[in-house]
């Protein structure tokens, strides 16, 4: 915590929940959602958080926000300690940390209108009061900050678009000012055309109003165009944590490579030639992660090492992390050629 | 500049007020209403037995209970024998069917909407309690509630009507106990899956406490649902209580109600068929109106299906 532009830092965090059975709803096991992540976010920075479905991503950002009860580890907000704080701390420190949600459709109250649901977190917080002009114009401002016209203040959110939705979303969570927002899949719901163009605005809004984002999302392509550094998830761990540049260049996890071969290249000539390794089987079930590295039972390079010993999360070269046995500085668990091509023959 | 101006302006427009005035809300209900017929239908129907029950006094040409044997079992008026003093004859007694039938709408909406009143705010409670805390709370109330709605209804109905004894009050607290585990199952379904729901968890995630949840985002998605559920269960209640007066088991004789009518003409269903008929059909076009009325109303308090329906 000695560098001053650390927003958000977040260590060895862990939720599980629990797995109850029998008559007497005794806990029998624990879904290891997210099993000991960390990492850290600047002021103004966006993270990218990528992975399979299932491996923990949304999960992570409501540990972080405290939406979800952390089951151990720790979570500095500007320095504070959010899993050490009372329900009540949390509350007033919700308008500096918001969150867009993925389903735009179900996040908003079909009873409410617009100009309520993006006004809300300010009358929630004793900013502004429940009918005053000052609140009007407020959320005026917000409708046209997202590009929305402000007559559509008082419709209902069954009479928009999913586009538009999201950009009433994301008016809410801008409502209080926030210096951090989790946005969980903001796009995954939507139609391609339109994800680009929610995604511009939230590097519009970025540079205008400096807000850091934690970016989670499936779309490996959509994660590379709008992050400064990308964090790999798999199976609740972190594998990977880099500078953008450097995790589509040259990635040190395997996991990473196979996820990197599987971005389509906007080029035919080039997307002709790109080799994909694609991974046999289903990502093994959080209730009962595999021994060692999570990854080995479905990695091309597993060694004795890798089914017993826990790779430890390490910073290889500065600012690129890796959890892997066989990663070193020069980067030797590339995926040899071979493997490739005998996975594409298969 | 040019921009703030134009935006200050249109601030200044109601269009761009954040909530509807309930005038506003009332006016797109009307719109609805007439666009749907048989809601207007259900709705006339339904008014119709409201005024009857209030302006009883008013309208009934006869005291209900003034009996005039010369004249009894009169055929209604359209038929061969009957006569315009009686519109729809007269019974066993020569009591005017017509003012006991307009009298009898108050002993009916009485036990409906009292009845919906007790069994709607008990199960709200009750239901909300289960959705909203869960786990062991929920499963125990639920068990309960179960155990209740698995007795046969008319049976447990019967068999507390006959040790309260014969009276309204008892009638309209035997529905209202009976009916609550409909309405708490149906709130707990409701408040189990907006707890969990997006807007819910958004709320939450901007720092709201526990009441803005329920009361501002719990309740106001329960009131569609739940009136919905009030009006349907409002006709079954009526149902109920002409069965029950049937049986010999609802108000006293002596207060005129469709079911005591409905009783009292059965043993001469086939020579003068008319002192069942009426009361018969009181209770079904009551009935029917309050389920046109229930459909109407669910549409119209969903904000998504208004746009839907033509």
């Amino acid at each position: 915590m000695s560098e001053n532009n650390v927003l958000l830092r977040v260590q060895n965090l862990k939720k599980y929940f629990p797995i109850v059975g029998g008559l007497l709803g005794r806990q029998i096991g624990a879904v290891k959602a997210v099993d000991g992540i960390s990492f850290d976010i600047k002021r103004g920075e966006t993270l990218g958080m990528v992975g399979e479905s299932g491996c923990g991503k949304s999960t992570a950002g409501r540990a972080i926000l405290q939406l979800h009860q952390p089951t151990s580890g720790k979570v500095f907000f500007e320095d504070k300690d959010l899993t050490q704080m009372s329900g009540e701390d949390i509350r007033q420190l919700r308008p500096k940390m918001q969150m867009i949600f993925q389903d735009p459709y179900a996040t908003l109250n079909p009873r409410h209108s617009v100009g309520k649901i993006i006004g809300e977190p300010l009358v929630i917080h004793g900013i502004m009061k429940k009918g005053s002009s000052e609140l009007k114009d407020r959320v005026v401002e917000l409708l046209e900050l997202v590009g929305m016209d402000p007559v559509y203040m008082r419709r209902f959110p069954h009479e928009f678009s999913g586009g538009q939705r999201q950009r009433i979303g994301i008016a809410r969570s801008l409502s209080l000012d926030p210096s951090f927002i989790v946005c969980d899949e903001p796009i995954s719901a939507l139609d391609v055309s339109i994800q680009a163009q929610v995604v511009n605005l939230m590097q519009d809004l970025q540079e205008q109003l400096d807000v850091a984002y934690l970016f989670i999302a499936h779309d490996l392509s959509m994660v590379k165009h709008i992050s400064h550094r990308i964090v790999v998830m798999y199976l609740g761990k972190v594998m990977e944590l880099t500078e953008r540049n450097t995790l589509f260049e040259n990635p040190l996890h395997p996991y990473t490579q196979s996820l990197n071969s599987a971005v389509p290249i906007p080029d035919p000539k080039s997307e002709q030639k790109r080799r994909r390794f694609i991974l046999k089987g289903d990502p093994p079930s959080p209730a009962n992660p595999p021994s060692g590295c999570v990854f080995h039972t479905r990695c091309p390079l597993t060694e004795e090492k890798c089914i017993t010993v826990e790779p430890e999360f390490r910073e290889i070269h500065p600012g690129h992390f890796v959890a892997c046995h066989l990663a070193d500085e020069k980067g030797s668990s590339m995926i040899p050629e071979q493997t490739i091509l005998a996975s594409v023959m298969s | 500049m040019e921009n703030k101006d134009i935006t200050t302006q249109r601030t200044s427009d109601s269009l761009l007020d954040v909530e509807r005035t309930f005038k506003e809300r009332l006016a797109y209900a009307g719109r609805f209403l007439w666009r749907d017929r048989s809601g207007v239908i259900g709705l006339v129907l339904f008014l119709i037995v409201v005024i009857a029950a209030v302006f009883a006094p008013q309208i009934s040409p006869y005291d209900p209970l003034e009996q005039n044997l010369r004249d009894n079992k009169m055929p209604p008026a359209w038929s061969d024998g009957g006569s315009g003093d009686h519109p729809f004859g007269t019974d066993n007694l020569g009591r005017d069917s017509f003012s006991r039938i307009v009298y009898g709408a108050r002993v009916s909406l009485t036990v409906g909407f009292f009845g919906v009143l007790i069994a709607g705010s008990l199960g709200l409670v009750i239901g909300a309690i289960a959705g909203y805390m869960g786990g062991r709370v929920d499963t125990a109330i639920m068990s309960i509630i179960n155990l209740i709605l698995s007795l046969p209804y008319l049976l447990f109905v019967v068999f507390i009507a006959s040790v309260l004894g014969r009276s309204l009050l008892n009638v309209i607290l035997i529905f209202g106990i009976t009916d609550a585990p409909i309405f708490a199952r149906v709130t707990r379904g409701e408040v189990l899956r907006m707890r969990e729901s997006g807007y819910v968890e958004s709320a939450i995630s901007a720092g709201a406490r526990w009441p803005r949840i329920i009361f501002d985002h719990i309740l106001p998605n329960l009131i569609g649902p739940l009136i919905t559920l009030a009006t349907f269960e409002m006709s079954a209640m009526i149902f109920y209580e002409a069965g029950l007066g049937f049986l010999g088991l609802s108000v006293p004789p002596t207060i005129p109600s469709w079911g005591n009518m409905l009783a009292a003409g059965r043993k001469y269903l086939q020579a003068y068929p008319w002192i069942a008929a009426f009361p018969g059909l009181a209770i079904m076009f009551t009935s029917l109106g309050m389920n046109l009325l229930g459909d109407w109303l669910r549409d119209v308090l969903d904000p998504r299906l208004r746009r839907s329906r033509k």
